[in-house]
């Protein structure tokens, strides 16, 4: 029965290992920075910046890059068990037009209904007022390198020249803001 | 974490009825099998399109597979054994040639496929009972099994964007299915020289129940939805195997 000793005790081993965390047992820690946002398009396989003057309705995206930066770095693996921490969430966004939306939505009046957003799946899709940036196939939020893609779902707009501001609402009481050039929508 | 302590668990309950069986009449086995898996798809139409939003095309493009069960056997006379294996039978299916089947379904849209339609594990319980027969050169063994197992298949995600468009369609097939119980007779070989090691194949049917449904979701939803379309599928599905058995036994 020697046999199933050693196994016993190779798998308490490793029992007791799984269960085992450190002082340093988390991932990192992280603050976004600042935020940059340009006028896209939907016209290809993904949405990309554009520089057009002018794009379709139905087809614009705002793109949106996040700017972070690591305030500790632990092991540096980021789990389920060990999420990165965000030092300072952000608690909701603001996406606004210098102009005219449509009839329900004059210049300056929040426009999130509006879009919906994602960072590399469409199945990640989600509305702007539950804005929780996350890469795709995970729920905690971590610091997005890639560009969050902001989609125009509602085409009941006004075909007229905007320029979209967003503004990041800080849990420390700080706004991140930035705006897109001028483009017009069709 | 909980596979440790799953091991843990099998081990010491199958060196504790090994203890109590030390007799040489009756001798005991822990079992490990592993090998590939053939099985037929669910003989519904192989043309592409034959029913909507894509249902055949998840049927058809499952490819080989593989198994894996272990256990604990019981040998009576050095001839006739009984064993039962708790374990899982696979069938791949490659995310990347179903959207592309996709693709040539809805040629005037984008279509992206969530990622979980890689393939399908049939989980279960496997009792097989067999008879050796020894050669001077070989042990050949006749195998009857009979299993009970259900799938993890869930159905999948898919959303339809129509071409250089904002405009989403978002889609779910989900599957409801009833636990099969597939028959199997099977031949082992081994040689009396590598006693641990068998070459092991197996043929047999399955019972299939599936009744797949189309829902339309709110696109950013992951449920909740009208139905659009159902389908039963109920055939036999064949299945062959062909693994080794690696067999630590109790002297």
């Amino acid at each position: 029965m020697a046999i199933h000793k050693k196994y016993f005790y190779f798998l308490l081993f490793l029992t007791i290992a799984a269960c085992h965390g450190g002082p340093n047992d988390f991932s990192y820690k992280y603050e976004f920075t600042g935020v940059s946002v340009f006028n896209g398009h939907n016209l290809s396989e993904d949405p990309e910046i554009s520089t057009l003057d002018s794009i379709p309705l139905n087809t614009y995206v705002t793109e949106v890059i996040l700017a972070h930066e690591i305030i500790a770095e632990g092991h540096g693996i980021a789990d389920w068990d060990h999420p990165p921490e965000n030092l300072n969430r952000i608690d909701s966004l603001a996406l606004t037009s210098n102009a005219d939306f449509n009839v329900d939505y004059p210049a300056g009046s929040l426009l999130n209904d509006n879009f919906l957003y994602f960072s590399s799946s469409y199945f990640n899709l989600k509305p702007l007022d539950n804005f929780h940036p996350t890469e795709a196939n995970s729920n905690y939020e971590k610091p997005i390198s890639d560009t969050l893609h902001f989609v125009l779902m509602e085409q009941a707009a006004y075909a007229t020249t905007h320029i979209f501001k967003i503004e990041l609402f800080m849990n420390d009481g700080t706004v991140l803001t930035d705006s897109t050039d001028q483009i017009k929508l069709y | 974490m909980k596979l440790p302590f799953l091991l843990n668990f099998i081990f010491l309950a199958t060196s504790t009825f090994s203890q109590e069986k030390e007799d040489k009449k009756v001798r005991m086995s822990v079992i490990f099998n592993g090998g590939v898996n053939f099985e037929n798809s669910a003989d519904i139409p192989q043309s592409v399109a034959s029913l909507p939003y894509g249902i055949d095309l998840a049927e058809n493009l499952f490819k080989i597979g593989g198994y894996f069960n272990f256990g604990a056997r019981v040998t009576f006379y050095k001839k006739f054994f009984l064993e039962a294996t708790p374990g899982f039978r696979s069938r791949s299916r490659n995310a990347e040639d179903f959207e592309l089947a996709f693709q040539k379904l809805y040629p005037d849209h984008q279509v992206y496929i969530n990622r979980e339609v890689r393939g399908v594990n049939r989980l279960g319980l496997q009792v097989t009972a067999g008879f050796h027969f020894y050669t001077p050169h070989l042990t050949i063994t006749p195998t009857l099994s009979m299993s009970a197992s259900t799938s993890n298949y869930e159905g999948f995600n898919y959303i339809l964007r129509t071409m250089s468009t904002n405009y989403l369609e978002s889609f779910q097939t989900r599957v409801s299915k009833n636990p099969e119980f597939p028959v199997s007779i099977g031949l082992s070989l081994n040689h009396p020289k590598l006693s641990m090691l068998e070459l092991v194949t197996q043929f047999g049917f399955s019972n299939l129940y599936k009744k797949y449904s189309v829902h339309q979701l709110e696109v950013g939803e992951t449920s909740g939805s009208e139905e659009l379309f159902s389908h039963e599928i109920k055939r036999s599905r064949l299945f062959w195997s062909v693994g080794i058995r690696f067999a630590i036994k109790d002297n």
